[in-house]
């Protein structure tokens, strides 16, 4: 706690961090720290416990030990939903959208959601159509180059990713979570959303951890890196002395 | 907005014309297939936008008639707004409570949930018969609207009967509010939740919630239509709350094509109209006629009536929407 006391650009703060399941230990005692307006990206081999790490940054799962601390405040226990409304918004590896609602409509409930406008039945949506928020989805789907008349059911594979990715922007969250934002496009679209998100995140001043795959998109874009692998982390720094580093080379696959 | 009030308008007008030159029996099956399609309707939110089957709305259809019965049977209260205010209240609030417990299950067992909740109202009406009147039922007599206008009985202009004056300004009213609630911040939770569960959580909605509210809304919608139904039919008893009424609704529903609230309006006087002309002339066949129109529904029209107008006034190769 006191180190987080005289740093006030801490963002992020894991302690120790522990998820088993049953025998199997998918993070185990993972400590880092994350500072205001860093972009992170976390990589390592399949079954390293990142996309773990990430539920539980989020509070889909609930570790089984350790400390997150977020902005100063203990998370535990808090709920996905409250974590939401801190500002800790999350990606899912699998896009699932809202496949009966437009672009424009599945913004706007998210909107609506961020503005906690969505629980009211009484009113017309039309009624929260203030300019502000139709520009604002206007501006988010320009920079993630989406149609906001599309059908969400009609929106190709890298487009899903990129719809799933402007929801959680217009959330206006403080720390992004994406899992795998990448997987399933193609090599040359993967450059292209990296480069939209960051573009974003810079924009707005999003804190953004990336858990990526593609060793080629993570040297291009993330200054620093954290390596896991066997729920540990083996490395956490910038990726030149990544490559640097003898004992890791195996698992990076050369 | 206006699009929708004048769409209702239309509808009052169409309806109050219609009261005055039918038959009083036809104006009866008319209301009571109105009453019908509020609870549809309620389930059209549940079940077209949510994704929830209900099996228990007769269970709320009944626990808005039995207010209304037990409020004058025991309480003595003679005015019909206060019984309908207060009937429809009752079953909001009971709606509202098993709803926390209900909205917490998805797919199969909030069916069961729903089930087993209207077989518990049913039970409780049997076996509770002395002062409930068990099977007999209760009797309901024509108490007066604001002091003036019996609930039944023909005291307007022409055939024009008084419950079914009463029943289509209620239903117009709910009609104009649930358009509303179809285009709230709520039905678009609400889709949202059915389509990606786990998306909508990490956008900040609870299911859970939204959840909740629809199935009080839909609940409220069949207590409306509960205590209209004590006021239309004189008499009530424990069969309204059995699950093969809740079941009626359900099909209903299916019939109108799940998200349409004018698909089930129709589908409901389709329903009813059929299933008495039907009980006229095959007392015993009847069932087997509806069981095959089930059955040709779901193999030539999957959408429901909506989706056979849908169709023919727009055309087959528009018809993409689903």
């Amino acid at each position: 706690m006191n180190n987080s006391l005289f740093k006030e650009n801490r963002l992020l703060q894991v302690i120790n961090l522990k998820k088993y399941f049953g025998g199997v230990k998918a993070v185990d005692g993972v400590s880092f720290h994350i500072d205001k307006g860093e972009k992170v990206a976390i990589i390592g081999p399949n079954g390293a416990g990142k996309s773990t790490l990430i539920n539980l940054i989020s509070g889909y799962l609930l570790p089984t030990d350790g400390k997150i601390i977020y902005q100063g405040k203990s998370l535990e226990k808090t709920s996905m939903i409250k974590r939401v409304q801190m500002g800790i918004v999350r990606s899912w590896q699998i896009p699932q959208l809202f496949e009966s609602l437009t672009v424009k409509e599945a913004l706007i409930t998210s909107i609506l959601s961020r503005n906690k406008k969505i629980y009211n039945m009484w009113k017309d949506v039309n009624k929260y159509m203030q300019k502000q928020i139709i520009q604002e989805v206007t501006e988010l789907c320009l920079s993630f180059n989406l149609r906001e008349t599309k059908p969400v059911k009609e929106l190709s594979e890298g487009e899903r990713k990129l719809l799933d990715v402007a929801l959680s922007f217009s959330l206006q969250p403080e720390l992004l979570l994406l899992d795998e934002p990448t997987s399933g496009v193609s090599s040359y679209e993967k450059f292209n959303i990296i480069d939209m998100i960051l573009r974003v995140a810079l924009e707005k001043k999003t804190t953004v951890i990336v858990v990526e795959h593609d060793i080629e998109v993570v040297q291009k874009y993330f200054p620093r890196i954290i390596f896991m692998n066997e729920g540990k982390i083996l490395y956490d720094g910038s990726f030149d002395t990544l490559m640097g580093e003898e004992s890791l080379k195996y698992l990076l696959g050369g | 907005m206006v699009k929708t009030a004048y769409k209702c308008l239309i509808i009052y007008a169409c309806l109050l014309l219609f009261g005055f030159i039918a038959t009083r029996h036809i104006q009866h099956l008319l209301s009571l297939s109105l009453l019908y399609s509020l609870v549809a309707i309620g389930l059209v939110i549940l079940i077209g936008y949510g994704g929830l089957v209900s099996f228990g709305q007769g269970a709320f259809y009944a626990i808005g008639a039995y207010s209304v019965g037990l409020l004058l049977k025991y309480y003595g209260f003679q005015n019909a707004e206060i019984l309908l205010v207060l009937g429809v209240l009752i079953t909001t609030l009971i709606s509202f409570l098993i709803g926390l417990l209900a909205a917490r299950t998805r797919k199969l067992a909030f069916a069961m949930i729903t089930v087993a909740f209207s077989m518990i109202i049913y039970t409780l009406l049997v076996k509770f018969y002395h002062i409930t009147g068990g099977t007999d039922g209760l009797r309901i007599p024509a108490v007066k609207l604001f002091g003036i206008l019996p609930v039944r009985g023909r005291d307007l202009f022409m055939s024009m009967s008084n419950e079914y004056f009463i029943i289509i300004t209620i239903f117009t009213i709910i009609l104009y509010i649930t358009e509303h609630v179809i285009n709230s911040p709520l039905s678009y939770a609400l889709r949202a939740v059915k389509d990606a569960e786990l998306k909508a959580v990490s956008l900040g909605i609870s299911p859970t919630r939204v959840y909740i509210l629809a199935f009080t809304y839909a609940g409220f919608l069949a207590g409306i239509a509960g205590t209209l139904y004590a006021f239309l039919n004189a008499h009530i008893d424990p069969l309204i709350a059995f699950w093969t009424t809740s079941g009626e609704f359900v099909f209903i529903t299916i019939l109108g094509g799940i998200t349409s609230i004018y698909g089930v309006f129709l589908a409901s006087i389709l329903y009813l109209f059929l299933k008495t002309y039907l009980i006229v002339y095959t007392a015993y066949y009847w069932q087997f006629v509806i069981g095959f129109v089930i059955l040709l529904l779901i193999l030539l029209a999957p959408k429901g009536l909506s989706g056979i107008i849908f169709k023919v006034y727009i055309g087959r190769k528009v018809f993409r929407k689903s």
